[in-house]
């Protein structure tokens, strides 16, 4: 796809617009079309502006971004919405241009888009967010909820904000060479590093099971607790969540099952003396 | 009753969250400590919804799966725990039912927005921005008054038969409860590991968790060795590089 840098309508503060305007994306997300008003609405402004004296083509444009499916990440939509004006553009300046490019463009986007930010903002700064965050709470400092709404939306913001701009003059070209220099590949295995590290932080601090149950002789008793903290504290708790994984993953155990079966096994192990 | 309403309202608040940028302000570290300051709790709401965050933390919609609705359980199960004084571990064992039940009913008004939305096609075909807006923003007014709903009522209703229904229960269970208490955060996280586990990164959990088993380091301890480890590895790469790709 090739975007001359020539003839490009939208002005600095017409491309901020259109950040702004993609907050409420998902205010009418269902399961058929999910976000295709929500991004319908990032446009409109954009939309009458490149198509000034086009009402067919304004209508045509309308109609795609209304009818169309779209779903993809929040933060990632900006720089789609940025992508698909300057295709509009070029839309808007000839008049044989194949306007499924447009379509094209977007179902080639959504997935890759919603894969790669997925990955940043919700597998690894909302987990890190939570684990900062939820540090402060538990000692009762309202603190922790501030840091974590700031860890997640400061880089939703920047990349809302960013990404409208590049989308909108660097286009396609942008992922293209994104892909190719494997900085995209990099940068995922760096934030999952992060991220998996913060979580086996968490998996000893959140998880808390403590084995009451003695055995011995009388007077030299031991605790189960005691031997398992003597080979590395926590054993307990990172026993429990691969257990809990294995049962969900491997044996298809659904959610409330495994909820429900663990307070029947905590309510009997209390009366069994487990505990 | 006003406390009732203030309820609804933060549920209603968390649902605004889709039209004021996905900011995650629905999620129970945040509904939790609304909660406590309506009922005069702050503490105990910061403690209750960062516990049920954590619990909650492998149910978000990732791609088009809908998971249980951490909204309405985070809300509903903070305010019954600080209304009979429940503790944590109370909170955690209303939590994903009261989710699992909500979530249904959330299908049901995501069947309803398909049918609204066919509107917008033809309001789009005439050129009407508006009538497309209308729709967009009024099925999230829909949505509020669904969460406002479902707090207020559960709240109005529900606390007192919740609180009275633990309250009532032999001591051995509440003992057994609490012990379950805390085993659940496992099962929201083994929920997440499903989502984010892959191989290469693997290491990297046990490496943290010896961290904190070991060594009783801190969250920022931890960030702070992973982000050195990340360079460290970008540096050697770099060097191997070097010769086939000059840009980086």
């Amino acid at each position: 796809m090739k975007t001359s840098n020539d003839g490009k309508k939208l002005t600095k503060k017409d491309l901020q617009e259109i950040a702004w305007r993609s907050l409420p994306l998902e205010a009418s997300w269902h399961y058929e079309r999910q976000q295709h008003l929500g991004f319908c609405f990032s446009l409109q402004k954009a939309l009458k502006k490149i198509y000034e004296g086009q009402p067919e083509k304004y209508i045509d444009a309308l109609k795609r971004h209304t009818g169309e499916f779209f779903n993809t990440a929040p933060q990632a939509q900006p720089f789609i919405s940025g992508l698909v004006c300057a295709m509009e553009e070029e839309n808007a300046a000839v008049d044989d241009f194949d306007v499924s490019t447009i379509s094209a463009i977007k179902v080639a986007l959504i997935g890759p888009c919603a894969g790669i930010f997925d990955a940043i903002f919700l597998s690894t700064i909302r987990i890190i967010g939570t684990a900062v965050g939820a540090s402060f709470c538990m000692q009762g400092n309202p603190l922790g909820v501030a840091i974590f709404l700031l860890a997640y939306n400061v880089p939703a913001f920047i990349c809302r904000f960013l990404g409208v701009g590049l989308g909108y003059h660097t286009g396609a070209q942008f992922i293209t060479n994104l892909e190719a220099s494997g900085m995209l590949g990099k940068f995922k295995d760096a934030a999952a590093l992060v991220a998996m590290m913060a979580f086996g932080w968490m998996t000893k601090n959140y998880v808390g099971l403590t084995l009451g149950y003695t055995f011995g002789p009388e007077g030299a008793e031991m605790t189960v607790q005691g031997v398992l903290d003597s080979i590395i504290p926590g054993l307990t708790s990172l026993g429990l969540v691969w257990l809990f994984w294995y049962l969900l993953t491997k044996k298809k155990m659904s959610v409330m099952v495994a909820l429900v079966l663990t307070v029947v096994f905590a309510i009997a192990g209390t009366y069994l003396g487990i505990f | 009753m006003l406390q009732a309403i203030l309820i609804g309202l933060i549920g209603a608040l968390g649902q605004l969250d889709s039209v004021i940028g996905s900011l995650y302000t629905f999620r129970p570290i945040v509904t939790g400590f609304l909660v406590g300051v309506v009922l005069g709790d702050i503490k105990t709401g910061l403690i209750l919804g960062a516990t049920l965050e954590l619990f909650f933390i492998g149910s978000i919609s990732m791609g088009a799966y809908i998971p249980p609705d951490a909204l309405v359980g985070g809300v509903l199960a903070t305010a019954f725990a600080i209304h009979g004084g429940l503790g944590v571990e109370a909170a955690l064992a209303l939590a994903m039912p009261i989710a699992v039940i909500s979530m249904g009913f959330k299908n049901v008004i995501y069947a309803l927005t398909t049918a609204i939305c066919a509107k917008a096609d033809d309001y789009a075909a005439k050129g009407n921005t508006t009538g497309i807006n209308v729709i967009h923003f009024g099925i999230s007014g829909i949505k509020m008054l669904n969460a406002f709903a479902w707090c207020f009522l559960g709240y109005y209703l529900g606390a007192d038969v919740v609180v009275n229904l633990i309250c009532g229960l032999p001591e051995q269970i509440v003992t057994g409860l609490e012990i379950a208490g805390g085993i659940l955060p496992a099962l929201g996280f083994a929920l997440l590991l499903n989502m984010v586990l892959n191989k290469r990164s693997l290491p990297y959990y046990f490496l943290g968790f010896v961290l904190a088993a070991s060594f009783d380091a801190s969250i920022i301890t931890v960030l702070i060795i992973a982000i050195i480890i990340v360079v460290a590895i970008w540096e050697r790469s770099k060097g191997k590089e070097a010769d086939v790709n000059e840009d980086f």
